[in-house]
């Protein structure tokens, strides 16, 4: 997950290890309300998530330039042409708010308002994230 | 062909299942039946995508060092040659967690599949269940090592006393096992007559983590008969019954009707 989430292998393992730094401090807040594994799966979504934020957010204020990657395409430009694509590395070539709702949701099996919720964003934004992350995937892997 | 349907449409069909009735514009429109279908591939490849995978390399070694430096573990009891293989930490512990114990209702991931992978998510549902014990033995462990803002009452004292000896082996382990099995009964006596004045599905989702941490116990169990001088098996062990401790206190003296 860490890795479809992020688009990259060793920002993965960074993650991974966020994830479970957060988990060990945090369990002492699980009341036990839900599975454990839940409980599990959320947090690490949400430390994911933030940790992508941040990087981003550091990103852009040391170079609001060059390491800003500026707007989202708005279409299948952000793909390249000419390249054997499978699924994984389509995923991994989509804008980022595209693939997070893609891989929550065709992946993961998280639906649209726990989506919402988890990344901070509309019921309505998720769908079309959805939609545009789906056309994407199918115009790349259609080359 | 006018009146194509709309993206939102052709979702809405690729993801509903073949039984559903399919909208009377399909009949007579090539162009909108093609998008349905590459739609659906597209869901079902998705959706059989492995949720697990291993990690190229171990990244336990990075994560002990990130625990020790942010005091969740205590420093020093450093890993030795001689105990053993560390546990490998990857990718499959974070994406096995969520479908693991509860697929009923409070598991947002363990739902209803989508589409036509009902068999493929259930298989992989299965996958998970087994391997959330892992999850387990490496979260409870967070459990006996001091745990900041932790006001719960812990194990019986010898328990606790072994857990944070992280030299220990398990032949000393043992006689500590014995205080354990008795705390879990006594625990489990009250959580049993308790369970009747909780919401039923309160009551699954406990029963289910219970059968997790004892398939976790047995598990640890096993491995420790194969080595039983292992102070990272005594360790998790040692974790895994408090966690089970934890968990049959928490439904002991749940309030009613939750």
């Amino acid at each position: 997950m860490a890795r479809r989430l992020s688009g990259s292998a060793s920002l993965a393992e960074e993650l991974t290890q966020d994830v479970f730094l957060r988990v060990f401090q945090r369990l002492p807040t699980f009341r036990g309300e839900s599975a454990l594994s839940t409980w599990l799966h959320r947090l690490a979504v949400r430390v994911i998530i933030d940790e992508l934020r941040r990087s981003r957010l550091e990103r852009a204020a040391r170079d609001p330039g060059a390491g800003d990657p500026g707007p989202e395409p708005a279409g299948p430009a952000g793909i390249e042409r000419g390249e054997a694509l499978d699924l994984e590395r389509s995923i991994a070539r989509l804008p980022q708010g595209a693939r997070e709702v893609l891989v929550l949701y065709d992946v993961e099996g998280y639906q649209h308002d726990e989506i919402a919720e988890l990344l901070g964003i509309s019921i309505g934004t998720s769908k079309s994230q959805l939609f545009r992350a789906r056309r994407m995937m199918r115009e790349a892997l259609c080359r | 062909m006018n009146d194509h349907l709309t993206e939102e449409e052709l979702h809405a069909l690729a993801e509903s299942s073949s039984g559903d009735e399919p909208a009377p514009h399909l009949a007579t429109c090539e162009r909108c039946r093609r998008e349905l279908d590459g739609l659906r591939v597209l869901i079902a490849e998705l959706g059989g995508l492995p949720r697990c995978e291993d990690p190229p390399r171990d990244l336990w070694p990075e994560v002990e060092a990130r625990l020790r430096g942010a005091g969740v573990v205590p420093r020093g009891g450093r890993r030795t040659p001689s105990d053993g293989p560390a546990p490998t930490v990857g990718w499959p512990l974070l994406s096995a967690a969520p479908a693991a114990v509860d697929p009923g209702q409070t598991s947002a991931l363990a739902r209803a599949p989508r589409g036509t992978h009902r068999a493929e998510r259930a298989r992989r549902v299965a996958t998970a269940a087994a391997a959330a014990g892992v999850v387990v033995l490496l979260v409870a462990g967070a459990r006996l090592v001091g745990l900041p803002g932790s006001t719960e009452p812990t194990a019986p004292r010898a328990v606790a006393r072994s857990a944070q000896r992280p030299t220990i082996a398990f032949a000393a382990f043992g006689p500590s096992e014995a205080d354990f099995e008795a705390a879990a009964g006594d625990l489990l006596g009250a959580f049993e007559a308790r369970k009747a004045t909780l919401r039923p599905e309160t009551v699954r989702v406990i029963e289910e983590n219970l059968r997790v941490i004892d398939g976790a116990i047995a598990n640890i169990r096993a491995a420790l008969a194969a080595d039983p001088a292992s102070r990272d098996l005594t360790f998790l062990l040692a974790s895994t019954y408090e966690m089970k401790l934890d968990l049959l206190r928490r439904g002991a003296q749940l309030p009613r009707a939750l």
